[in-house]
């Protein structure tokens, strides 16, 4: 039998302590052709992980492999990966194609064949016609091109890439969020890609890889996370809108999630303030379908404004906003009207008093 | 490589709307400022005739002095530069116990009234230590060694300044990127960190030579005065002037200003040639 092919990058239990900061127990898996965008507030550490992968800085516990070899301690030329830093780091005096052809140069391919590839890869981004600039002259959109160029044309087995779009406003960044997709359509390419924009995140990844002061919180795809962050933190940071505050009690059949004087599911969650991530994808509306069964939990709300001339139309219900929906012109603001959810369906977050993400 | 300097082609030259005097007065203090080194210059003429040229040029003792200048501040300027390109580097990157005190005591010989360079060498051969060094063949007092010795140590400081201050500008992710496209460490300082610091080597190198093309002080205390043995132009010109001989002293002056001036200008013409500028 052929073994499963091994994970092309495997962290295990990744640490670093540096003075003031410390990233430990940090530990993904990343298939081939996938894409995991790790994502977190500025200064979580996502940067100092991308330079422990390219080799930049040797971690102090752990294990790093890619491609099922063990890099953890080998040298960056020889981990067979392309690196695109936050600043593109084009080297200022060699030309265009000079940079993207400088890792070619250091496998010593012959002349023709560094010249053969890397117009291929210049073709491929749209940037032929700036082979003989130099980068001071490029546009912030061009020169990460030519810095995406550069990682790419060496066919690394794991493409990094450092917040590629920080440096971009928005139309060039939407450009760039186009090309990568089609990369790797095309090349199948392998990606880590570090970012803070919520936007670009969800645009890009297969996987989500949530990081907060030096500790991963969460990987799962990124509908999952949706529906089911696993902290409070996350909600907040992923901005969700479909979080409802309550309570968790001890009553006499233990403990209960409350909202308002209403017991809503039972949980196991400590005492005190939580909240309940609604998943808006399963609410039905339908006074007659809203009520309450066996697996579906009954919730009566107060419509607030049921407006079709919003832009996206939107029905707000006590405290939350329930996005793309409008109810007809009968149920106007004011009305009660009984939603109903599955009860497996909702997320119970203890809430926390830190405010880091907002 | 062949491309039109970037400065040149991308960056416009009168932004709109800037006031015109905000380009005319440095401008104008720039043309008073090298008006007033020419007119310097060339009020020595007044001075000198003809005939001291031709006694200077006729002078073996000067042509002498003249080729020891010329090989001894190259000799210094290289070696300052040698040394300056990795110490600016550890300046500019090394964390250690100590660096303020270190990175001080390398300035020092800038503050120091050079004379003081020589005194202090002179001292240091007649330790134990120094004439030990002097017993192993290689003799420094009195001797073109000495000269190369002492414009060295005053020149260098300031081609590591420079060196440091090249180093610090460059962008450290430019050597990670080149480790990760499959350089190594030597490779990517041969490759990425040198011609990064390309004009910072072209800086110290010119400082450095000029420096000691006209250094005398030290030289005087250190090395002597020999006719034909440890004289240098500047000795030369201060010897002149010491007896009284104005003429020959403005003569020597000038024809070392004409020739320094003449290698700086071929210097940074080539150097500019070699690559794009950035």
């Amino acid at each position: 039998m052929v073994s499963p092919q091994p994970p092309r990058l495997l962290i295990e239990d990744l640490g670093l302590s540096l003075p003031g900061f410390s990233i430990t127990g940090v530990s993904l898996s990343l298939a081939a052709g996938r894409c995991l965008v790790l994502l977190g507030p500025t200064g979580c550490g996502k940067t100092l992980v991308a330079d422990m992968i390219c080799g930049l800085r040797r971690p102090q516990a752990g294990r790093i492999s890619i491609a099922g070899r063990e890099v953890t301690t080998l040298d960056p030329a020889d981990r067979a990966i392309g690196y695109v830093p936050q600043d593109h780091a084009l080297l200022p005096f060699k030309t265009v194609a000079g940079n993207i052809g400088f890792g070619l140069q250091a496998r010593r391919l012959p002349a023709h064949k560094i010249a053969q590839r890397v117009n291929d890869m210049m073709t491929r981004l749209g940037i032929a016609h700036l082979a003989r600039r130099l980068p001071a002259g490029l546009s912030g959109g061009e020169r990460q091109r030519v810095a995406l160029a550069r990682a790419l044309v060496t066919q690394p087995q794991l493409l990094i890439l450092d917040e590629p779009l920080s440096a971009l406003d928005e139309d060039s960044g939407e450009d760039l969020i186009a090309l990568l997709a089609t990369l790797r359509r095309e090349l199948g390419t392998t990606v880590l890609h570090i970012c803070h924009r919520l936007d670009e995140a969800f645009a890009l990844a297969d996987e989500l890889a949530i990081m907060r002061q030096g500790r991963l919180e969460q990987i799962a795809s990124p509908e999952q996370i949706r529906a089911w962050p696993a902290s409070a933190f996350i909600a907040r940071f992923l901005r969700l809108r479909n979080l409802l505050p309550g309570t968790v009690v001890e009553t006499a059949q233990g403990k209960v999630f409350r909202i308002g004087d209403r017991d809503w599911l039972p949980c196991d969650l400590p005492c005190g303030p939580a909240q309940a991530v609604l998943p808006w994808s399963e609410l039905r509306l339908d006074p007659d379908n809203g009520q309450e069964t066996d697996d579906r939990l009954g919730i009566p709300m107060r419509i607030i404004s049921n407006r079709p001339q919003d832009r996206e139309p939107c029905l707000q219900l006590d405290g939350i906003c329930v996005p793309g929906i409008f109810l007809g012109e009968a149920w106007q603001a004011g009305r009660i009207i009984t939603c109903s959810l599955p009860r497996h369906g909702i997320c119970l977050l203890p809430s926390e008093n830190d405010r880091e993400a907002s | 490589m062949n491309q039109a300097p970037y400065h040149a082609a991308s960056v416009p030259a009168h932004p709109c709307g800037g006031s015109r005097s905000m380009r005319l007065i440095p401008l104008l203090l720039l043309l008073c400022y090298a008006g007033f080194l020419a007119l310097l210059i060339g009020s020595a003429f007044l001075y000198v005739t003809p005939g001291d040229f031709a006694t200077v040029l006729r002078n073996p003792d000067l042509r002498a002095a003249a080729w020891l200048t010329l090989w001894s501040a190259t000799l210094s300027a290289t070696l300052a530069l040698l040394l300056a390109i990795p110490v600016g580097l550890a300046l500019s990157r090394q964390r250690f116990p100590g660096r303020g005190l270190i990175d001080t005591l390398v300035d020092l010989p800038i503050v120091m009234p050079n004379l003081v360079i020589g005194v202090f060498l002179l001292v240091f051969f007649r330790t134990s230590l120094g004439q030990g060094i002097q017993g192993l063949g290689l003799r420094f007092v009195f001797a073109p060694a000495g000269i190369v010795l002492a414009q060295f140590i005053c020149v260098a400081p300031y081609a590591v300044r420079l060196m440091k201050a090249a180093f610090d500008a460059v962008d450290p992710r430019l050597e990670h990127v080149a480790r990760t496209l499959g350089w190594s460490a030597p490779q990517v300082f041969v490759r990425v960190s040198l011609p990064s610091v390309r004009g910072g080597i072209i800086a110290s190198g010119v400082i450095a030579w000029a420096l000691a093309m006209g250094l005398y002080g030290p030289l005087m205390v250190f090395a002597g005065t020999t006719r034909q043995r440890t004289e240098v132009l500047a000795t030369s010109v201060y010897l002149e002037l010491s007896i009284g001989r104005i003429g020959t002293a403005l003569a020597i002056t000038l024809i070392m200003v004409s020739f320094t001036m003449i290698c700086l200008l071929l210097f940074k013409r080539f150097a500019a040639l070699r690559m794009p500028r950035w």
